[in-house]
Parts: C-alpha cells; sequence; structure tokens
C-alpha cells in the first residue's frame, strides 16, 4: 500500500486537472441562477437523461466503488447481490416520486414534509437523523478519497482528502443545484464506461474458471449459498439503500426538481443503469486471489486490484472514476443538506420572513459550514468506511415506515411515526453493537414498522392530503 | 600524552563499535501478531496484522514478513499467505473452525516463527440467519404492498 502507481507528475495533473475542470464547469452552469428555486432546483425545470443521469451518479458514490468490492470478498457472491440490492431504493422511489410531486408541488424539501405531514417534534427528531446521516455520508467520502489518493498516487491523505472536499464545496456554492446536476451528468458516463471497461478486460485476461477454482480452494465459505452472514446481508443492504434514498433530501429535492410527470421515469431509468455497477465492481474483488493482490483492508480491494491488473492505466482509471463517484455525491449531499438546513431550519424555524436571497444566502453559509465539519473529521479519524457508514443504517432504515405511511395513509400519526423512529433506531443501534453492521439496518426497519403500523392501525384521525400542498396553506 | 591519544582512538573505535552495535541493534530480529490470540470470528473474515519488535526507521519498508496458515497447531500442512512488506491481510470465506497462523521476516536472515495466532471461525447459525432474512422479506414484501396499492387506490380516488 506503501508504493505509487502513478509518478508524482501524472497523479497531481489529475488531480489539479479534474477539480479545475468540475470548478470550471459549475461556475459557467451556475452563472445564470439567479432566484431561489433555480438556485436550489434547477427551477423545477429538470428532464429526463439530466434526472436520470443525477440519480445514477449520486448513487454511485465511493460506497458503489469501493464497498461493493469490499462485500464481495467479505460475503461472496451473496455480497455483491446484496449490494445491488440497493437499486431497490432507486425502484421503489420512483413512484413515491411521482406521489410526492402530486402531493407538494411547492415543496422543497424531506423536511417540509415530515413537518406539515407529522408536526414539530417528529421533524426534530428526522432533521436530526437527516443531518446526522449526512454527515455520516460525505465525511465517509472524505474519507475515502484521501485513503484512494494515498493508496493509488502516494497524495497524503490529508491533502488528497482537503483538495477533494474543496473542490465540490466550490462548485457546488457557486453552481448551486444546476452545477450539481451538469457535472453529475458528465461524471455519471465516466464512471459506467469505466467500470465496465475494468470488468471487461477482467474477463478477458483471466477465465471465470481460474477465479472460481482459487475462490474454492482459498476461500470457500464466499461461494456457499447459505453463508450465514451474506443471508442477512441481503435485506440489510436492501434495507439501508431503501432507507437513505426515503428519507434523504438528496431524493426528495431531485423529485422536486425534476419536470412534472418525469420523477418516476427518472428514478426508474437510474435503477436500471446503477444495478450492474456494483456487480461489476464486486467482481474485480473476487479476482484478487487469482491476481495475487494482499488485500491489506478490505476497503481498497478494488483499486488494489484494478491496479494489479491494468498497471499504471489501471491507476489512472480507477483514480477517475473514484474521483468522478466521489465529487458526484459529495456535491449532491452539500446542495441538498444545505438546502435543507436554510429552508427547514433557518426559514421555518428561525426567521420565517426571510427573503429567498437571506435563504441563499444561508444556503452558501450552510455548503462551507458542511464541508468545514466533514473536513475537520475527517483530518483527525480515519475509520472503516463500512463501519462508519453502517452506523447511521438503523436511523435512516426507522424512517421508511413513516415516510411510506405519511405519503399513502391517511390514519397514520405523529405518535407512530416518533415510536417507529426512535423505537427502530434504539433496537437498530443495539443489533449494530450486539450483533454486528450487516443486520442493523434490517432490525431497525422491522422494529419501526412494526411500531408504525400497530399505532396506524388503531389511530382514528385522519389527515387532509391538502395541507401538504404549502400554497393552499395560510399560517403554516 | 600517550594517555590522551589512547583515549582518543578508543573513543572513536567505541564510538564505530557503538554505531555498528547500533544498527545491527536496530535491525529487525523478531516479527509477532498485534491481534489478540484467540481471535474469534463469526462472519467468516478477518484482518490479521503483524510487527516487527525492533526495526530502524530508515529501514522499516524493507522489512519483509511471511505469514502461514495451518489448521494444525502443529502447522503439519501449511499454506502461505502472505510473503512480502506489508503488516496486514484481510482473509475472508472461512469455513467452520480453528486456523493458525505464524509469522517471520523473510528477509535473507529469517527470524523464528511467532507465536501462532488462533482464528476460530465459528458462523451464525443458519436458523439466525434465515429468520433475519425472512423478517426482511416480510417488510419489503410490506414496502412493496403499500407503494403499489397505495398509489392504485389514491389514484382511483384523485388524492
Amino acid at each position: 500500500m506503501s508504493n505509487s502507481y502513478m509518478t508524482p507528475t501524472v497523479a497531481w495533473s489529475i488531480l489539479i486537472g479534474l477539480s479545475l475542470l468540475w470548478v470550471a464547469i459549475g461556475i459557467w452552469l451556475g452563472r445564470k441562477t439567479k432566484d431561489l428555486e433555480s438556485y436550489a432546483l434547477c427551477g423545477r425545470n429538470v428532464g429526463l437523461a439530466f434526472g436520470a443521469a443525477t440519480a445514477v451518479a449520486t448513487w454511485i458514490t465511493s460506497n458503489t466503488t469501493l464497498l461493493a468490492p469490499q462485500f464481495a470478498i467479505q460475503l461472496g457472491i451473496w455480497g455483491m447481490i446484496a449490494y445491488s440490492s440497493a437499486s431497490f431504493g432507486l425502484f421503489l422511489f420512483a413512484p413515491l416520486a411521482k406521489r410526492i410531486q402530486k402531493l407538494m408541488p411547492h415543496g422543497f424539501t424531506s423536511g417540509d414534509f415530515i413537518r406539515i405531514r407529522y408536526g414539530r417534534a417528529v421533524w426534530v427528531l428526522f432533521m436530526l437523523i437527516s443531518v446526522f446521516y449526512a454527515l455520516t455520508w460525505l465525511i465517509s467520502m472524505g474519507m475515502a478519497g484521501g485513503l484512494l489518493l494515498k493508496a493509488v498516487a502516494n497524495i497524503p491523505y490529508f491533502t488528497g482528502m482537503t483538495i477533494i472536499l474543496s473542490t465540490c464545496v466550490l462548485y457546488t456554492l457557486f453552481g448551486g443545484m444546476k452545477a450539481v446536476i451538469g457535472t453529475d451528468f458528465i461524471q455519471s458516463l465516466i464512471i459506467l464506461i469505466g467500470v465496465f471497461a475494468i470488468g471487461l478486460v477482467l474477463i478477458e485476461r483471466f477465465e471465470l474458471e481460474s477465479i472460481y477454482q482459487d475462490i474454492s480452494e482459498n476461500k470457500p465459505a464466499l461461494l456457499w449459498v447459505l453463508l450465514p452472514a451474506s443471508v442477512m446481508a441481503i435485506f440489510n443492504n436492501l434495507m439501508f439503500g431503501i432507507g437513505e434514498i426515503f428519507h434523504s433530501n438528496v431524493w426528495w429535492s431531485r423529485a422536486f426538481a425534476i419536470r412534472k410527470g418525469l420523477g418516476q421515469w427518472a428514478y426508474g431509468l437510474a435503477g436500471l443503469f446503477w444495478i450492474p455497477v456494483p456487480i461489476a465492481a464486486g467482481f474485480i474483488a473476487l479476482s484478487s486471489g487469482v491476481l495475487g493482490v494482499n488485500v491489506t483492508s478490505p476497503d481498497m480491494v478494488g483499486p488494489l486490484v484494478s491496479v494489479a491488473m491494468l498497471g499504471k492505466a489501471g491507476a489512472i482509471l480507477i483514480f477517475i472514476i473514484v474521483f468522478c463517484s466521489l465529487a458526484s455525491s459529495i456535491d449532491s449531499l452539500l446542495a441538498a443538506t444545505s438546502d435543507l438546513i436554510a429552508n427547514d431550519i433557518y426559514r421555518k424555524s428561525l426567521k420565517p420572513a426571510a427573503t429567498d436571497v437571506e435563504v441563499r444566502k444561508a444556503m452558501s453559509i450552510s455548503i462551507v459550514l458542511l464541508g468545514i465539519i466533514s473536513w475537520t473529521i475527517c483530518s483527525v479519524n480515519k475509520s472503516n468506511l463500512a463501519e462508519l457508514l453502517f452506523f447511521a443504517g438503523p436511523l435512516v432504515g426507522s424512517t421508511i415506515w413513516p415516510i411510506l405511511a405519511g405519503l399513502y395513509w391517511k390514519r397514520a400519526t405523529a405518535r407512530g411515526a416518533m415510536i417507529g423512529m426512535l423505537s427502530g433506531s434504539i433496537v437498530g443501534l443495539l443489533a449494530y453493537f450486539q450483533i454486528g453492521w450487516f443486520v442493523a439496518s434490517l432490525i431497525g426497519t422491522v422494529m419501526s414498522m412494526i411500531a408504525t403500523v400497530t399505532v396506524t392501525a388503531v389511530s382514528k384521525t385522519e389527515f387532509n392530503w391538502q395541507r401538504l400542498n404549502e400554497s393552499q396553506v395560510t399560517g403554516e | 600524552m600517550l594517555r590522551k591519544s589512547t583515549m582518543i582512538v578508543l573513543t572513536i573505535l567505541t564510538l564505530v563499535l557503538f554505531s555498528k552495535q547500533g544498527r545491527a541493534a536496530s535491525v529487525t530480529s523478531h516479527a509477532r501478531f498485534i491481534n489478540a490470540s484467540p481471535t474469534k470470528v463469526d462472519a467468516g473474515y478477518v484482518e490479521i496484522k503483524w510487527e516487527a519488535d525492533k526495526v530502524i526507521t530508515e529501514q522499516e519498508d524493507d522489512v519483509e514478513f511471511v505469514v502461514e496458515q495451518s489448521e494444525s497447531e502443529q502447522f503439519l500442512t501449511i499454506k502461505t499467505i502472505y510473503n512480502g512488506p506489508d503488516k496486514s491481510t484481510f482473509i475472508s470465506g472461512l469455513p467452520n473452525g480453528e486456523y493458525f497462523y505464524r509469522v517471520r521476516l523473510g528477509n535473507e536472515s529469517p527470524s523464528t516463527w511467532s507465536d501462532p495466532l488462533v482464528v476460530r471461525v465459528k458462523h451464525y447459525s443458519h436458523r439466525f440467519a434465515l429468520s433475519l432474512f425472512g423478517l426482511g422479506f416480510i417488510s419489503f414484501a410490506g414496502i412493496v404492498g403499500v407503494i403499489w396499492y397505495g398509489n392504485k387506490t389514491q389514484e382511483e380516488r384523485g388524492v
């Protein structure tokens, strides 16, 4: 891991070149954003191609390119499938996007929905979960960026992490959602082409039989149909993925930004494009044995194998792919979380009379602050990516049923949502510490489901759907 | 005068000797595992780490290690799982059982083997795993059902 696979000149050229490219595109795309709706939601006019591409690029995070191979080498064949099951989050959000656009034509954030649907107490809990999750995701990507640049290009962790985070902060700050969606489109193309190119080269160079033989001799349990940890991980990852997408403003803000009637198609298409990526990335990891690669840390198996297989070209390719996957997710998180903070906390709680200009300023400040907080935590701590990210799993899993019930059931109540989120989070976190990260989201979701469904079943109050259309509500 | 020159020579010799001894003493002499032994594993994978007990800084990257795995405590049948400068390796796909690992320096003058690291693998029970799988399936089916039924009925009602 201490070896450098690229000369410093090449590594720094790519790093600086890509950083400048994204910042330039971001500023150029954002030059015409004047009002708040244009800055935060692209004027609610994003078309199908850009809508699908931004969803794919955002969902292909550093976690997909680094954690999918980790899943494969830890949990085998089912680990790869478990990771790809996160695409169901996109598939299932497709009909939700349609419903959200219909119920909240003037909505801005997922926090808007929770506040109007369930009231302030549930909103506070939801915001805590949402902001915590966003920070966890941001930090895990900052760390991934630093680790990757160190592993592949021998660029110091601190320097690499700082450059990646500051690049994303800069172009999101100047370009808003337009910059995010525009760069996501280019980044998604680079990622998809790159990952499949590596997969194809692997298949061409090594017979599947030799990979199979190596695994069956040295890591036989990875081929088990019923490897217990994998069996548990399948629905755990699926629930984590659904929870991430259902609750996070990253996805709600896109649902509001995409042109009316296209949301469901954009998310459905994104799911289709995304599903093979973790399979391809995971397959790369399974060939580590046949290539004689020593895996020093499971979250680095993808880059290590790519570099071992393709040499310097592989190092450059993986460098670009992961940089794109990091940027496409960090920018989305910065934009959506700052939107959540500025609209939900600043405008709806701290200063209800705030003008659009003031809210936009609050968004800009939030983007910078989120960047600084993530950078500070990444600077002092380097954790295992999976364990860090999956700590948030039970929290987001506990929001699935309250959100579903809130969107579809008139009798869903604040009490049900509150008990669902609290019980799911607590029991899920207990499972995280007592059993492991590969069951925590699942157990949190199931607990929340039981609580939400039970309380809703005995509820007698009915919600008026018109309240969600804030243009028709006064004094909200 | 003689005494003084003798002292100088002795001092120089001592410095040279100490500097050589210093280098010799600072060369790695043994390797050991960092993981606690026995290490219990319930998901079939483990990251094992090792270190050399004495290393001088400028030579640290040159130190090489050999790590072997065996299913017998006496290392009757062995498999070399790593040979190189890294200080950790990730092992996965282990079936239930006891696995023994040992590490030594792999440079030109190899050291003796370290104390063995015992890794005990006992996977979660299938009953437990399948119960969670079943719970997950129920929850997933519920989510799909709520969305499908919800969209169908809300569209019919126009809300």
